[in-house]
């Protein structure tokens, strides 16, 4: 198409003929267009023209559907490219994220104050942490496998194998103590545990951690003592307020001692000796100071200073001696007892001296709490059962002044006190003395006038007490 | 020369050895003598009119030696009496002797003391 300014209108020359031709761009980019086609002609368009014309408007379709398309694909071309760059820029993103949560992770298993560690379904570790690397002085191939086994001390050595064997045959988490050598040779006590976790392939992985329990043992074992000593003191603070008692039960035995020989010197020292009488009053002596020394043996061990000794306890033996101690206490305040103790009672486990302790502090408070009763009876009820519960209860029913239900729990607070003597520690390490048998000490009002307190404590022996037993 | 009967002591005390030793020791002094469980076994008892002299434990299960010394003089039955006790101190011992008895004894007590005590009781029949 001449398409020269002073040719306007453009012109086309066909078959002879010329014709004016005119293109308009259409859209915003151009993307289509229009082209006109005229003649002053009366017989325009003539057959071949319109035929002519027909073509290349087909050709026009087919050029503009080209560009079209050559668009679309450009777009999308373009669109792919800005997308894979998205994309890569994520995916470095999350690369850098998972390497500093690696590191991240790989630091606080470093670093946690813990031994952590893995091991193959066998039990080789496969893992330790540089915790345990550097607190054993092992690197992590020494560690591997069985090496860590080398930080064990050798006492403890066989029974850790024991129980890891034990726990890898179980499949279920387990724990044990050891003793591990720090790189310096100090050996601490540790709690090892270890826990499974199953594959993708269905075996199982073990993962564990180590944890030093040294300072928190010898915290427990100064704590064992500290009660010990304490429920020494309060002992002996018990025994203090039965010494006219205590004085009695030597001072009869000592009496017949001191008539008896008496009377032997007399029966021998006659003008007719009467050598028989003398022999009976010698056994009886004899007899009397064996009654003496029992008694001592009995309250020397209740004075003993010790530490807690486990042993099977017969609860109904242990609270009749303590009522034959606290007998006369009991005779000279007037108090009715009255003692139902149940046949056929399993042990306890414990140590009897420590839980006489208790019934004696009960006792005790039980005659206090009636002292000066004057409108009726002082009746105490000492009992012994065995709950539904599978314990063996001690119970001490009195008729004193009892005390206000909802102070009850006041009563076992140290240096809680309602006497104008005394400390106010008997109730406090009685109940920590009963916690530590795995039982329960506690006080309730009576449906009458009076208190109760009840001592419930798991009945039974350990396996090796069991044997003993028999 | 009139031999007089020998006196008639007892003893009354929960505890056997001082049940059984006693009246012994007793017996060796010259006096007849003999044992009581408890308070209110010797007020069942015949003995009760011939007790010259009176041996009590002052504490006992049921009736005390003091309640027995009341339940006596409430019988208008006076008796010179003698306590023994394991429990006591001197204040006990003076409370007792200002009740009327004759004396107190605090276990162990030597035979002549006894002896003395007993002495100082018949005097007073």
């Amino acid at each position: 198409v001449n398409a020269e300014a002073q040719d306007w209108p453009p012109s086309l020359h066909v078959g002879g003929h010329t014709l004016a031709v005119f293109a308009i761009r259409l859209g915003l980019l151009g993307e289509i267009g229009l082209l006109v086609v005229g003649s002053r002609r009366a017989d325009f368009p003539r057959q071949t023209e319109g035929l002519l014309l027909s073509v290349a408007a087909n050709q026009a379709t087919i050029g503009l559907e080209g560009a079209w398309l050559l668009h679309g694909q450009k777009r999308l071309a373009h669109e792919l490219d800005q997308r894979v760059e998205v994309r890569t820029r994520e995916l470095a993103e999350a690369n850098k994220e998972l390497r500093r949560r690696e590191l991240e992770f790989q630091l606080v298993v470093d670093t946690i104050p813990a031994i952590v560690w893995s091991a193959h379904s066998d039990g080789r570790a496969d893992f330790v942490n540089q915790h345990f690397r550097r607190y054993v002085g092992l690197s992590m191939e020494e560690a591997r496998d069985g090496g860590w086994a080398r930080a064990v001390h050798p006492g403890d050595l066989p029974g850790v194998m024991e129980n890891w064997q034990a726990i890898l045959a179980s499949g279920r988490s387990g724990e044990f103590r050891a003793r591990l050598r720090r790189f310096d040779g100090e050996y601490r006590l540790f709690l090892l545990r270890a826990d499974p976790l199953a594959e993708a392939d269905g075996s199982l992985k073990w993962y564990g951690a180590c944890v030093d329990v040294h300072d928190w043992k010898q915290a427990q074992d100064a704590l064992r003592n500290i009660q010990a000593e304490l429920a020494h003191v309060a002992r002996v603070t018990t025994m203090g307020q039965l010494t006219a008692s205590i004085a009695h039960e030597l001072n009869q035995p000592l009496s017949g001692i001191m008539t008896n020989a008496s009377t032997c010197l007399r029966m021998l020292s006659a003008e007719q000796p009467n050598v028989t009488g003398a022999q009976e009053t010698a056994r009886r002596t004899i007899r009397d100071a064996h009654r003496a020394s029992e008694v001592i043996t009995r309250l020397r061990a209740l004075f003993k200073r010790q530490g807690t000794s486990v042993e099977a306890v017969d609860v109904n033996a242990a609270t009749q001696e303590v009522i034959s101690l606290a007998g006369r206490e009991l005779q000279k305040a007037r108090v009715n007892l009255r003692t139902e103790l149940s046949d056929g009672l399993p042990y306890v486990q414990g140590d009897r001296i420590q839980l006489q302790q208790v019934i004696m502090n009960l006792i005790l408070n039980a005659v206090e709490a009636m002292d000066g009763l004057a409108d009726r009876a002082k009746d105490l009820v000492i009992a012994t059962s065995r709950d539904e519960d599978g314990h063996v209860r001690i119970v001490i029913r009195d008729a004193g002044v009892g005390f206000d239900p909802a102070t009850s729990e006041m009563l076992f607070r140290p240096f809680h006190t309602t006497k104008s003597h005394g400390m106010g520690i008997g109730l406090s390490v009685s109940r920590s003395i009963v916690e530590s048998h795995h039982g329960r000490l506690w006080a309730e009002t009576n449906n009458g006038p009076g208190a109760t307190f009840l001592i419930a404590i798991p009945a039974g022996l350990s396996a090796d007490l069991t044997a003993r037993q028999s | 020369m009139i031999t007089r009967k020998p006196a008639y002591v007892a003893v009354v005390d929960d505890d056997e050895s001082v049940r059984e030793s006693l009246p012994d020791l007793l017996r060796e002094f010259g006096y007849e003598a003999q044992g009581f469980a408890s308070a209110e076994e010797f007020l069942e008892a015949d003995q009760i009119r011939h007790a010259e002299c009176l041996v009590l434990d002052i504490a006992m299960p049921g009736m005390s030696g003091l309640d027995l010394q009341r339940e006596l003089t409430r019988r208008e039955r006076k008796v010179p009496t003698v306590f023994i006790t394991a429990h006591g101190d001197e204040t006990t011992r003076l409370q007792v002797r200002q009740r009327g008895a004759v004396d107190c004894l605090l276990k162990p007590f030597t035979d002549t003391a006894l002896l003395r005590a007993m002495q100082e009781a018949l005097k007073q029949t």
